[in-house]
């Protein structure tokens, strides 16, 4: 029998493609990781990995193939996760350099398989395109129609206004 | 038509996003983006800009931002405190972080000092401070609060450590403005007290500066209080320009004395001041315990400082609040007598079921060399307490070898912070 580290589990994405691949490789995803326990048989049965396309979770796994051996997140580090908006080290930046479609569905996918170091650099990405624009600028960026009121706007900028006379 | 990829994304993510911007300016462009990125935004917000709200309370401008935020309702209930204080600069106070450990509280300060000196300076920008307004605007304020009962308030009326000589002049009544209006407003939910000589407890006929003990309400408004701090910098004898003769030395003592005996139920009191108020000379204590913290039934910090002390009474006061102590702070506290009364306060300490934080300045140890006794007493393996925090100074090194070999063991020290 195979050891844990040399083992493999097959995947089907949402548009039924088989992907096989290492199980450390899987286990970054804490969703799969609990199935391969409730199944009990890693290998045998396929994981049905319903909210992914084939391409999503080609580029998720890939991630998770250069992350699978990182330590495992402590709790000191989601309590600092505030100070790091602009902390993504190279390799992430580089994967995260997709389009916006992508960019989304592999936050989506990473917030469905339960990958919370992949669903931080997804959101960090985003929060780093946010970085110094304006409203405007930033309705730009991501295609985004302002449907405030003229009220609703006013109100929202009185209370920045409160918040930055502090 | 399909909404952008971004909106997409279920709140929570979004939420996610926004925690991960910089607070100034970023999470506030972010509000003006569109709904969904406002509502993902919006608690964020709050915890930053809403949740504890700080006012000086002699400038009528910030009472009217406080006032509007607690205007509206989606705002108002974000509030967690709203504390009046007498600082211009509206910095957090010592006695007001956490667990009372002194955090570094003057980061930032000289920034905050050039814009508050530039903006107050150039004219009289404060109004009397018998002023309808302010009075209004403060009743208001309290009455915005009152339907929300874990909402405190807190009154700060310690001393601006950072800002010029002259500011606390214009201070003095402050106190009684919020007090009336706590009485028209029917509030009585005072969570923290803080006090110092800039109130001054002067019968009401002298000046309109005191501290009016006698208004209907005021002494029960504090029976709510949890955390009670009165700080003193200078013996009330060295208190100049206006300050206080032996007369109002006697209303100061009995003023306190008052305050005092109205506080129900501490967790947290907070005493740095010359036991004698008067002067720094040591009077004998005429109760058994310096303080009678005995009555409170769930005091958990104890903070003493800058005061003279006989061993008997620090023994005994900490005896009272033995069960319930869990933090403890000795600020330029100094015992009458020899060096070996302090192994003793130690081995108090080590009795105390639930301590589990101390900070001692270590100006006490001065010309005191502490032995290996006392440091075998405070090994790191005893699981009473766990940590135990220092503040040597560097004239005050005689006590290096205790220090060297707490150190040794992983225990850690603060930096000293000017927080005294």
């Amino acid at each position: 029998m195979a050891s844990e580290g040399e083992q493999t589990v097959k995947l089907v994405s949402s548009d039924n493609v088989e992907i096989v691949t290492e199980r450390k490789v899987a286990e970054r995803s804490m969703l799969i990781k609990n199935m391969i326990e409730d199944l009990g048989a890693p290998g045998e049965e396929p994981i049905p990995i319903m909210n992914v396309s084939e391409a999503v979770l080609r580029k998720v796994l890939e991630w998770c193939t250069h992350h699978k051996n990182d330590p495992a997140p402590s709790q000191d580090d989601d309590a600092d996760s505030r100070k790091k908006t602009t902390d993504i080290e190279d390799w992430d930046q580089k994967f995260m350099q997709v389009d916006q479609e992508m960019l989304f569905e592999i936050i989506l996918a990473a917030n469905y398989m339960d990958i919370k170091a992949l669903l931080d650099v997804g959101c960090k990405t985003v929060a780093n395109m946010i970085k110094g624009k304006s409203p405007e600028e930033i309705r730009k960026t991501f295609n985004i129609q302002n449907d405030f009121t003229p009220e609703e706007e006013d109100q929202i900028r009185r209370e920045n206004e409160w918040a930055e006379d502090r | 038509m399909e909404p952008p990829y971004i909106l997409q994304l279920p709140p929570e993510i979004l939420t996610h996003i926004a925690s991960f911007v910089k607070v100034e300016p970023d999470l506030l462009e972010l509000r003006l983006t569109c709904r969904s990125l406002a509502a993902a935004a919006f608690d964020l917000f709050a915890n930053e800009f809403i949740a504890n709200l700080r006012c000086f309370v002699l400038d009528p401008v910030r009472l009217h931002r406080v006032n509007s935020i607690l205007s509206r309702p989606h705002l108002a209930r974000k509030v967690r405190e709203v504390t009046f204080t007498v600082d211009g600069c509206e910095l957090p106070r010592w006695c007001l972080s956490g667990i009372s450990m002194g955090p570094d509280h003057c980061k930032g300060m000289e920034n905050f000092k050039r814009e508050y000196v530039a903006h107050t300076e150039v004219d009289n920008y404060f109004r009397p401070t018998r002023d309808p307004i302010t009075s209004i605007l403060l009743r208001d304020i309290l009455r915005s609060v009152k339907p929300f009962p874990k909402c405190i308030v807190t009154i700060d009326a310690t001393y601006p450590l950072h800002l010029d000589e002259d500011l606390p002049r214009f201070c003095l009544t402050f106190l009684n403005n919020i007090l009336e209006a706590m009485y028209v407003a029917e509030y009585n939910n005072i969570g923290n007290f803080y006090l110092s000589e800039l109130v001054s407890f002067k019968r009401p006929s002298d000046r309109g500066v005191s501290l009016s003990l006698h208004s209907p309400g005021i002494l029960s408004s504090l029976e709510n209080v949890k955390s009670f701090g009165y700080k003193q910098v200078l013996p009330l004898q060295e208190v100049d320009d206006g300050g206080f003769d032996e007369e109002n030395v006697v209303d100061q003592k009995a003023g306190l004395d008052i305050v005092m005996q109205h506080l129900m139920d501490l967790n947290e009191f907070h005493w740095h001041a010359p036991y004698d108020l008067w002067s720094t000379e040591f009077v004998p204590c005429p109760t058994p315990t310096l303080f009678d913290v005995g009555r409170f039934n769930s005091l958990r910090v104890l903070s003493l400082g800058g005061m003279i002390c006989k061993y008997d009474k620090l023994r005994d006061t900490l005896h009272a609040c033995k069960s319930t102590l869990t933090d403890l702070r000795f600020d330029e506290l100094h015992l009458e007598h020899s060096h070996d009364v302090w192994k003793e306060v130690f081995y108090v300490l080590r009795g105390m079921p639930v301590l589990k934080n101390i900070r001692v300045d270590g100006r006490l140890m001065k010309g005191k060399p502490l032995d290996q006794h006392v440091a075998q007493f405070l090994l790191p393996g005893d699981e009473k307490l766990k940590r135990y925090r220092f503040l040597p100074e560097q004239t005050d090194l005689d006590a290096s070898s205790f220090l060297d070999w707490n150190l040794e063991h992983g225990l850690t020290y603060f930096e000293r912070d000017g927080g005294f």
